[in-house]
């Protein structure tokens, strides 16, 4: 029942206390037609309800930004229904752009009610389950919540960007053709030496100008063989690294360095798997291909900085993770504690290179230059310097990539610092 | 065609009430309530406008007030009782168009509207006519009756105070 009800029921209570005070039955005889409306608002309110629910959108994996139709269809397998109300919740960082997400409608058997919204939403992994809908009398007097299951899910990507150039110096390369030189001789196109002839070698291989010199012998040229490498993102979404603000997070530039890296490093031909540690880790095995990048998309889609207060997460991460000498990409806005395990990846033969999104430039965009923190984080700057100086020593290749400018700029100018 | 239907019925049924109101008031010549029927219109009118739920619930209090002191003034109930079940009838659909404020052009949707329409008029027009009918009675109400209508009362009274609990 609703307040509806309860509403007309202290009018009716009031018109009939007037009645009995003054004597007058005119005054009760008011009350019929509000008595008739509720009765009739009970007889037709629905007994047995089946209703079931599906929903489509335009598609399930998006980014940042693109609009999706959602399609909620209600489809009555059971009697009529004089009203159906259905409201569609909306996520936090969902933003309707078109259409409506709510509707009251009448429903007859086997009938369907659709329900067209287009929305706009974060980064983020958006999961419906279950649809609560009202049912009722035409009146809206006697209703009833259902709870009805219209299961979907939808991924939205971080904004892509596309990065030219990041070049690589892998330690160890797999036997597999790929973009990486493997200091071993074999098909490229980096010249890497002279041999004797071979059966079997081709034509266009033959040094010439050499053979000429030498008439009872051929030579051949031979050129260093470019390798697939195995690369391991590491991505950091500790809380006690990654600020937080109201309008935005510095979690999301690392996302947008995760995403941007292993779409590049795909797209070269290398394989590629994934590891965000936080509260707890998300993982994806080494691939390599565009279902490889579709994963690590997902991955990186449900990805949310963590709640807990944990510093120590990377200490405790099993290194045997990644394949053994495969060159680590560690994306992270890095904390003191981290250097003892930066050092322990490099002792167990790791390449890592680490690309670290400025915090204190991140901190410097939100606050105002009057702020009195701001001395304090020029402080707490100068100690971060002194950190990735430290990293630097243990031969890792160090991007500090202030937020405030292009990713690429960062990575093009690190070889300069 | 579809978005004029519901308009006319709503201003027919308000011109009614206000006829009925206006007749009843005059032959018993009560200035003072017609002067009343004036204001609470103008309630309505602002509730109706800004689509305030509140408001249009006062206004319905209001005007049922109105036709009871109306009835208690002298005037022609059976007048009165029109005038009440009109205003009821357009208090509903106005109250009706404000949870429909983002309705789409869809025909479900058109349904519900017009099968609410149809059930509105159906049970507001058949408790008038019973009431009107029951001028024509001269009846002396049983005990049995008398019962009934107390436990509805004391049921009344139990909603109430469940509804002050609960908010």
């Amino acid at each position: 029942m609703t307040s509806k009800i309860n509403f007309l029921l202290l009018i009716v209570l009031g018109l009939l206390i007037v009645a009995l005070m003054s004597q007058n039955g005119a005054v009760a005889l008011l009350t019929i037609p509000i008595v008739f409306y509720i009765a009739a608002g009970f007889v037709l309110s629905p007994k047995n309800i089946s209703l079931n629910a599906t929903r489509k959108m335009s598609s399930f994996r998006c980014t940042k930004g693109e609009p999706v139709i959602m399609v909620l269809t209600i489809w009555n397998s059971g009697n009529a229904i004089p009203y159906l109300s259905v409201c569609d919740p909306i996520f936090e960082n969902q933003t309707i752009i078109e259409g409506i997400t709510e509707q009251s409608s009448y429903l007859d058997a086997n009938q369907t009610a659709e329900l067209h919204y287009t929305f706009q939403a974060s980064r983020g992994r958006y999961i419906w389950d279950k649809l609560t809908v009202e049912v009722g009398d035409p009146f809206g007097l006697f209703t009833k919540e259902v709870v009805i299951s219209a299961p979907a899910m939808l991924s939205v990507y971080p904004e892509p960007i596309f990065l030219k150039k990041f070049p690589i110096h892998p330690g160890k390369t797999l036997r597999a053709p790929g973009p990486n030189l493997s200091r071993l001789p074999g098909h490229g196109t980096d010249f890497w030496g002279v041999r004797e002839y071979h059966q079997g070698d081709p034509l266009r291989q033959i040094n010439w100008r050499l053979t000429a010199r030498h008439p009872q012998q051929f030579f051949s040229k031979e050129f260093e063989r470019e390798e697939m490498a195995d690369i391991g993102i590491l991505l950091d979404a500790r809380s006690v690294t990654n600020y937080h603000f109201i309008a935005e997070s510095l979690f999301e530039y690392s996302i947008i360095a995760a995403s941007s890296i292993a779409q590049y490093q795909l797209k070269v031909g290398n394989r590629v798997s994934l590891l965000a540690f936080g509260d707890h880790l998300r993982q994806t095995f080494p691939g390599f291909g565009k279902h490889q990048l579709v994963k690590i998309l997902d991955q990186l889609a449900a990805c949310n900085p963590a709640e807990k207060d944990t510093i120590d997460t990377l200490q405790y991460i099993p290194t045997r993770l990644f394949p053994g000498e495969s060159s680590i990409i560690l994306i992270s806005p890095l904390c003191p504690q981290d250097f003892d395990s930066i050092r322990r990846f490099r002792a167990e033969g790791y390449q890592v290179q680490v690309i670290s999104p400025n915090p204190f430039r991140f901190l410097l965009k939100q606050l105002s230059k009057s702020d009195p923190n701001i001395f304090a984080i020029r402080t707490a700057r100068l100690e971060h310097e002194l950190l990735l100086r430290k990293i630097k020593q243990l031969g890792v290749e160090i991007t500090d990539w202030y937020v405030d400018q292009p990713l690429e700029n960062s990575l093009m100018g690190r070889h300069k610092r | 065609m579809k978005t004029l239907f519901l308009p006319i019925i709503f201003w027919c049924m308000f011109f009614c009430s206000t006829c009925f109101f206006t007749l009843g008031f005059v032959l018993s010549n009560n200035w003072w309530n017609e002067l009343a029927l004036l204001i609470a219109q103008l309630l309505f009118f602002i509730g109706d406008r800004y689509q305030n739920i509140r408001i249009l619930d006062s206004s319905l209090v209001v005007l049922l007030c109105t036709a009871i002191s109306g009835i208690l003034m002298g005037a022609q109930p059976a007048l009165m009782i029109a005038a009440a079940a009109c205003v009821f009838f357009i208090w509903d659909m106005s109250r009706q168009q404000h949870f429909m404020k983002n309705k789409t052009d869809d025909h479900t949707t058109w349904a519900f509207e017009n099968n609410h329409t149809k059930m509105l008029a159906i049970s507001v027009g058949s408790g008038l006519f019973v009431s009107e009918a029951s001028f024509l009675l001269q009846i002396t109400i049983p005990f049995g009756l008398i019962f009934f209508i107390v436990s509805g009362v004391l049921f009344c009274l139990f909603k109430f105070f469940q509804l002050i609990k609960n908010s």
